[in-house]
């Protein structure tokens, strides 16, 4: 459908009826008026009889009734005139005052709207870049807070089991719990020796009684070498010889004694070594036995810290492991949320789009109107199916058809071909 | 070696989520801003795989994807198309020129990824 109208600032020109009525009444006047005068001319000529004189009488009468109506609807007429003039006046000085008005608007409309185009493209532009921005960033901490959980998972992982830290722990437990038997084991060892030395101990007082009995021997050996002499001397010539032996026995059981004697002080001087020995051996186990008992319960409280600080890493990066992930799960949804700026992108240029077409049309009507060509109508219903054509997502269509709701689809679809 | 997708679209943000989840997944990506932009990144590389958006300047992702099923060695080629159209008609639009599978934006990258995983 498409409506025409004249350009221009011509003015409507048209003859109402009432115009042509009131031209042939003015005519028939002229003409009653005319019959009148010579109607008149007649009566005061003489020459008619008094009958016709009556008649032409009459005659003038109505003819000047007939001039009084017409003059008075001629009167009438021209004041309805009057009235329609300056109803015709005012509609002029509307048209002029539309005319006017529909020049502002054109160019309004003419210099407004790419200014509003480039306004919208300026902020579609910022949004976009923004947006890529803001993704590029997001992504960023998306790909990092995923190495981070990898990561923090696999240290978890590696401290759990037999090879973690755990494991770890444990194997040191074993081995340290090993080298204190061993420690203890040795410990032993000694105490064995130490019982052993102790037996060699009673070993030397024997042997120093020994000794006691060698120099008693040797005095009593002595004491009969002596007595041999003795009984040599008596016998004279003949026991000559036997006082040789005599003596010879007496210097042997001298130096037997001298011998006996040395070898009791040296077992004394050994037995004081080992006494002195002894005590000190046991001195230092029980020393011993006390710095292993306390390495025991050092090794035992460092081994359960070393559980206990494994136990809190484990549990921390357990919580950081869950903390990163959410954080992550957080980060997709705003990657998700920013694509809302793809929507926005494309609802902007279809406003864009759609302004600059209103540009042009409104350029081409006013080329037209500066012509004086016939300009047509814009169709606002077909524009309006125009602008919906072009409408991507479905609440585009929504807000069409007057929905003030601004939701997006928050979950994505997928449809398999 | 990994195997390479071209992804469409004209909005470098999607691009770029796009983009950033195939990488992680492992996938090589190859970007293009239009359909006409595509049709030059399909010679002298395989591409296992496309995600195009359907609205584009200079040539939209339906355009694309009917000149992309000339080529002999794309005809087989399995397209995804990733948009904010979600009418049926478009959809049934896709399908008939050889679309594989709809995807309606916002989407989510894991969701992609599993149709991605499926068709490749």
């Amino acid at each position: 459908m498409s409506n025409s109208y004249s350009s221009g600032n011509s003015t409507a020109s048209y003859s109402s009826p009432t115009t042509a009525g009131n031209t042939s009444l003015l005519g028939i006047s002229v003409a009653v008026g005319v019959i009148a005068i010579v109607a008149l001319g007649a009566i005061f000529s003489g020459s008619l009889s008094f009958v016709w004189k009556l008649l032409l009488a009459l005659a003038v009468v109505a003819a000047a009734i007939f001039t009084w109506i017409q003059a008075s609807a001629a009167l009438k007429q021209v004041e309805a005139l009057q009235a329609e003039l300056k109803r015709a006046q005012f509609e002029q000085q509307l048209t002029q005052t539309y005319k006017t008005l529909l020049e502002n608007y054109q160019q309004l409309l003419k210099d407004l709207l790419p200014t509003w185009q480039r306004q919208t493209e300026l902020a579609r532009h910022q949004l976009e870049s923004s947006i890529t921005e803001l993704v590029g960033r997001f992504s960023e901490i998306h790909q990092r807070l995923q190495a981070a959980v990898a990561s923090s998972s696999t240290t978890a992982s590696s401290m759990k089991g037999d090879t973690g830290l755990g494991g770890v722990i444990q194997f040191a437990n074993a081995e340290l719990g090993q080298i204190t038997q061993t420690l203890r084991a040795a410990m032993e060892q000694r105490d064995d020796l130490l019982t052993e030395i102790s037996g060699l101990s009673k070993i030397t007082v024997e042997l120093s009684g020994m000794s006691a009995e060698v120099a008693g021997i040797a005095s009593q050996t002595n004491l009969l070498a002596l007595n041999a002499a003795i009984e040599a001397a008596r016998a004279g010539e003949y026991g000559r010889g036997f006082a040789v032996v005599a003596d010879e026995v007496r210097t042997l059981s001298t130096r037997s004694g001298e011998t006996g004697a040395r070898i009791g002080k040296r077992i004394e001087q050994v037995n004081s070594a080992l006494q002195t020995t002894l005590d000190r051996t046991t001195e230092y186990a029980a020393q011993d036995s006390n710095r292993l008992s306390k390495s025991e319960g050092s090794i035992a409280q460092v081994l359960e810290q070393f559980q206990h600080s494994s136990e809190s890493i484990l549990q921390s990066a357990h919580v950081l492991e869950q903390e990163s992930a959410a954080v992550q799960s957080s980060v997709e949804e705003v990657l998700v949320n920013l694509q809302f700026q793809d929507r926005v992108s494309q609802i902007l240029s279809h406003v864009t789009d759609d302004m600059e077409k209103l540009v042009g049309a409104v350029a081409d009507q006013e080329t037209r109107l500066r012509h004086g060509e016939s300009v047509t109508l814009i169709d606002i219903q077909e524009w309006l199916r125009a602008i919906q054509k072009t409408y991507t997502t479905l609440e585009q269509v929504d807000v069409h058809h007057g929905s003030h709701h601004s939701k997006t689809p928050s979950n994505s679809e997928i449809t398999f071909f | 070696m990994s195997k390479v997708i071209l992804v469409v679209d004209d909005s470098a943000s999607v691009r770029q989520v796009v983009g950033i989840a195939l990488r992680g997944a492992g996938y090589t990506v190859v970007e293009a801003n239009d359909g006409k932009d595509a049709l030059t990144k399909l010679d002298g590389q395989k591409i296992n795989l496309v995600i195009s958006d359907v609205n584009m300047p200079n040539m939209d992702g339906i355009s694309f994807l009917k000149e992309m099923k000339q080529k002999a060695n794309y005809k087989f080629t399995p397209v995804i198309m990733l948009t904010t159209e979600g009418a049926e008609e478009k959809k049934r639009e896709g399908q008939a020129a050889g679309a594989k599978a709809w995807i309606v934006k916002p989407f989510r990258p894991e969701q992609m990824l599993q149709a991605v995983s499926m068709l490749i």
